[in-house]
C-alpha cells in the first residue's frame, strides 16, 4: 500500500517520496515556499476530490497537519497497488 | 522519451508537477527549446508545470520566466533587466482589467460615456507603451492576453440596458487591445476572453486561490490555459501545416461507401448525416482561411467522384479539392504523392483519418506528419481538428513572417524609441502614494501577519508575535507601518518597519519586510527613510542595518548598500548609516505622508 499524500507531496515539491514524514513542512521541504503552498492545496483538492476553506489551506503547514485534515474529511490517503 | 511522459501523465496538479519536474532533467534534442517570459498582474506562476508540458506536447522545450508580481512595467521599460537578461524569444503579457482598469471592471455605473472612452484609451495606450518599450529593446515574439468579461456585472440584469453596457466596454477594450497589437510586427493577441467563455467563468476563477495568493484561477483552468497558451507558442515558434489529407468513409460522410453505394451513405441534414455535413462545413472554413484540401482514402474512385460530383449534401466537391489519392494501394504512399503534386514538404501535410491503423502506419512511415487523433465518436471530430492546432497562425498576415519580418522589425525597434515611455515616466504617472504611520492597537494584527507570511523581501524574518510585538513598542522601539495606493488602486498595509534601541546607545532596525505585491516601485525607499527620519527625531546617530540570509530572501540582500548604508568594519551583514550625514532619499514620483499623528 503506498501513501497517496506522500505520492503528492513529492511530485509537487520534487522530493523523494522515502524521504517524506509527518513532520515535514516549509522549514525541511526547500521548494515548499507560499506559492508552491498553493499548488499543493490545488493538488490536494483535486487528487482527493475536496474543497478545503481558506482557514484550512493556511493552516495545513506540515504533512502531519494534511493528514490528520484528510482524516477528518473521511479521506484515505493509502491506495492499493 | 516525451511521448512516455506524455503518456503516463496523470492531468492532476501534482500530475503535471511531476511530468514538468521529468521533461526539465531530461534531454529530448526532438524539442525545440524556446525561453519564454511572462509578465502579469497578477501571480502566474502556477502556470509553470503546464505550460512545459503542454509545450513539450507540441513539441517545444519551453523555458518559462515569470517576472515578479505586478512588474511588468519595471521589467519591460528597462534593458537591462531580468526580463531581457532571460533572454525571451516570446514575451507573454497578462493582465486583468481588472487591475489595469478598475472603474471599467468594477466600479462602471458612475462613468459616464466620456469617461467610459478615456479608460478605453489608458487600455490601449498602456498596451502600446508596453509593446513599443519591448520592441525597442527586444525583437521577441509578444502575447498580450486580451480581458475576460467581467466577473459580476454592476448593473446586474439591467447591464444589457446600459449605453454602454459593461460588457460591451470590455469587448471594446479587447478591440483595443487588438488594435495596439496589429501596429507591431510580432506582436499578437492571446485570445483569452475566448478561452473564458469556452471555460466559463465559473470554472475559471478560483476566489480562495485569488484571496490567498492573488492566483486568480484554478487548477483547471490552469491546465487550460497552458495548453492555449502551448498552441499559441507553437504558432508562433514553427509554420501551420499546409495541407489538410482527408479520409472519406466514416470521416467526410458516414458508413463505407463501397458496402453502401452512394445512396446509402449517412450525409444530410438529419443524425447522423447532419454530423458529416457540418464537418464538411468546418473543412470549407479551413479551405477560406488558405488550407488546401486532399483526399486520401481506400475506395473506388467511381463511386467517390459521384458522390463528390452529384450528391447536393456533399457540400465539399472535386473542385475544392487539390490533390486527389483514392485507390486501394497504402497511405503513407498517397501523402507522399500529395506532397509531390502540391510541390510542399510532407512535413507540411495533417491527416484527419477515423482509422486508427491508417493513422498509426502513416506515423510509422512518415513522422513528419502532423496525424491528427481523432475520437471514435463523429460527434467529436470538430473539437479534435480544432484542438490539433495544426493550422493555428496567430494573425492572418502571418505569412511572410520569417528573415523580411525580423528586418522589418529591427527598423520598427529604431523608429519606436521616442514613443516608449521610461520607466521613471511610467513609475511617475502611477501617482504612488505612501502612507506611513506608527504601528498602534488597530494595525497590529495585519503586521503580525506580515510579520509571519513575509518571506522573500524581509531582511531578519525575526517572527514576533503581537505581544512581542506591543512589548518592544512599549519600550520605545520604533515601529512604523506602510500602506500604498496608486492610479489603480489601494494595495493596503504592505511593508513594516521597526528599529530598536541598541545597549551601545546606537539603533538597529531589528524588522524590516515588505510584500512582495508592491516590490519594484522603490516603496521600501519610502518606508526606511521614514524610519530613519523616525529615529533621528528620537535623538538617534547612527543606525545599523541587518541582513539575515534565509532559503528565501536573497533579493532583499542589498537593500541597506543601496541605500546608502555602508559597511560595518568585520561584518558581512550588517551596516551602517549616519543620520546627521543626511536623510535617505526617496524617489521624487512617491508622494510620502505621515498618518495617525
Amino acid at each position: 500500500m503506498a501513501n497517496r499524500l506522500y505520492r503528492i507531496i513529492s511530485d509537487v515539491f520534487g522530493v523523494p517520496a522515502g524521504e517524506i514524514g509527518p513532520e515535514g513542512g516549509p522549514d525541511s521541504i526547500p521548494k515548499w515556499d507560499s506559492l508552491a503552498h498553493l499548488s499543493l492545496v490545488m493538488s490536494l483538492e483535486s487528487e482527493f476530490g475536496i474543497k478545503l476553506a481558506p482557514e484550512e489551506a493556511l493552516n495545513i503547514s506540515s504533512v502531519g497537519a494534511i493528514q490528520e485534515l484528510l482524516e477528518k474529511r473521511g479521506v484515505s490517503v493509502l491506495e492499493e497497488g | 522519451m516525451v511521448t512516455e511522459i506524455l503518456r503516463e501523465l496523470t492531468p492532476t496538479p501534482a500530475g503535471y508537477a511531476k511530468a514538468a519536474g521529468r521533461i526539465e532533467a531530461g534531454d529530448f534534442g526532438a524539442l525545440a527549446p524556446m525561453n519564454v517570459g511572462l509578465l502579469a498582474t497578477f501571480t502566474f506562476n502556477l502556470l509553470k508545470p503546464y505550460l512545459i508540458v503542454e509545450g513539450a506536447a507540441r513539441g517545444l522545450r519551453v523555458n518559462p520566466w515569470f517576472a515578479p508580481y505586478d512588474q511588468i512595467e519595471q521589467q519591460i521599460l528597462d534593458g537591462e533587466s531580468d526580463f531581457y537578461r532571460s533572454r525571451p524569444g516570446a514575451a507573454v503579457i497578462a493582465m486583468r482589467l481588472e487591475d489595469i482598469a478598475p472603474n471599467l471592471a468594477g466600479r462602471f455605473i458612475p462613468l459616464s460615456p466620456g469617461e467610459v472612452e478615456a479608460e478605453l484609451e489608458g487600455v490601449e495606450s498602456r498596451v502600446r507603451g508596453l509593446i513599443a518599450g519591448l520592441r525597442k529593446h527586444s525583437p521577441a515574439e509578444i502575447l498580450v492576453f486580451n480581458f475576460a468579461p467581467p466577473e459580476a456585472l454592476d448593473a446586474g440584469l439591467a447591464d444589457p440596458f446600459l449605453e454602454p453596457s459593461q460588457s460591451s466596454a470590455h469587448q471594446r477594450a479587447n478591440e483595443r487591445v487588438a488594435a495596439a497589437c496589429r501596429e507591431t510586427g510580432g506582436a499578437h493577441v492571446f485570445d483569452f476572453a475566448r478561452l473564458a467563455a469556452e471555460v466559463g467563468l465559473g470554472r475559471l476563477l478560483d476566489p480562495k486561490m485569488f484571496y490567498l495568493g492573488r492566483v486568480p484561477f484554478g487548477a483547471e483552468a490552469h491546465a487550460e490555459i497552458g495548453r492555449r497558451l502551448a498552441r499559441g507558442l507553437r504558432a508562433l515558434a514553427l509554420p501551420p501545416c499546409k495541407c489538410l489529407v482527408v479520409d472519406l468513409d466514416n470521416t467526410l460522410w458516414g458508413g463505407v461507401l463501397g458496402e453502401e453505394g452512394p445512396e446509402g451513405i449517412a450525409l444530410g441534414e438529419d443524425y447522423p448525416g447532419a454530423v458529416y455535413k457540418d464537418f464538411q462545413r468546418r473543412l470549407l472554413a479551413l479551405r477560406d482561411r488558405g488550407v488546401l484540401l486532399a483526399v486520401a482514402s481506400k475506395n473506388n474512385e467511381a463511386d467517390v467522384l459521384e458522390v463528390l460530383g452529384k450528391n447536393p449534401d456533399c457540400l465539399l466537391g472535386v473542385g475544392h479539392f487539390s490533390a486527389l489519392q483514392i485507390h486501394w494501394s497504402d497511405k503513407a504512399g498517397s501523402l507522399r504523392a500529395i506532397a509531390e503534386e502540391l510541390n510542399i514538404g510532407t512535413d507540411a501535410l495533417a491527416f484527419f483519418d477515423d482509422d486508427p491503423l491508417e493513422r498509426e502506419w502513416v506515423r510509422s512511415q512518415l513522422p513528419e506528419v502532423n496525424v491528427i487523433e481523432v475520437p471514435e465518436d463523429a460527434l467529436g471530430y470538430r473539437r479534435a481538428l480544432e484542438d490539433s492546432g495544426a493550422f493555428d497562425r496567430l494573425s492572418l498576415s502571418a505569412e511572410d513572417l520569417g528573415r523580411a519580418e525580423l528586418y522589418r522589425r529591427e527598423n520598427e525597434r529604431k523608429q519606436l524609441k521616442t514613443e516608449a515611455p521610461s520607466l521613471e515616466e511610467f513609475l511617475k504617472q502611477l501617482d504612488i502614494r505612501v502612507s506611513v504611520g506608527p504601528v498602534g492597537k488597530d494595525t497590529l494584527l495585519r503586521v503580525g501577519q506580515l510579520l509571519m507570511k513575509t518571506n522573500q523581501f524581509n531582511l531578519t524574518a525575526r517572527r514576533h508575535t503581537e505581544s512581542g510585538l506591543q512589548e518592544m513598542i512599549g519600550a520605545g522601539a520604533v515601529a512604523l507601518w506602510a500602506r500604498v495606493t496608486d492610479r489603480y488602486g489601494d494595495s493596503g498595509l504592505i511593508g513594516v518597519g521597526i528599529a530598536v534601541r541598541d545597549e551601545s546607545a546606537g539603533w538597529r532596525i531589528d524588522t524590516f519586510l515588505m510584500s512582495c505585491r508592491v516590490l519594484g516601485r522603490k516603496v521600501e525607499a519610502a518606508l526606511l527613510s521614514a524610519l530613519a527620519r523616525r529615529v533621528g527625531e528620537q535623538g538617534g546617530r547612527i543606525l545599523l542595518g541587518e541582513f539575515i540570509p534565509s532559503a528565501k530572501n536573497a533579493l532583499a540582500a542589498e537593500f541597506y548598500p543601496a541605500h546608502g548604508f555602508a559597511p560595518v568594519a568585520g561584518e558581512k551583514n550588517i551596516w551602517k548609516i549616519d543620520l546627521e550625514a543626511g536623510g535617505i532619499p526617496v524617489p521624487d514620483y512617491i508622494n510620502v505622508s505621515f498618518d495617525g499623528e
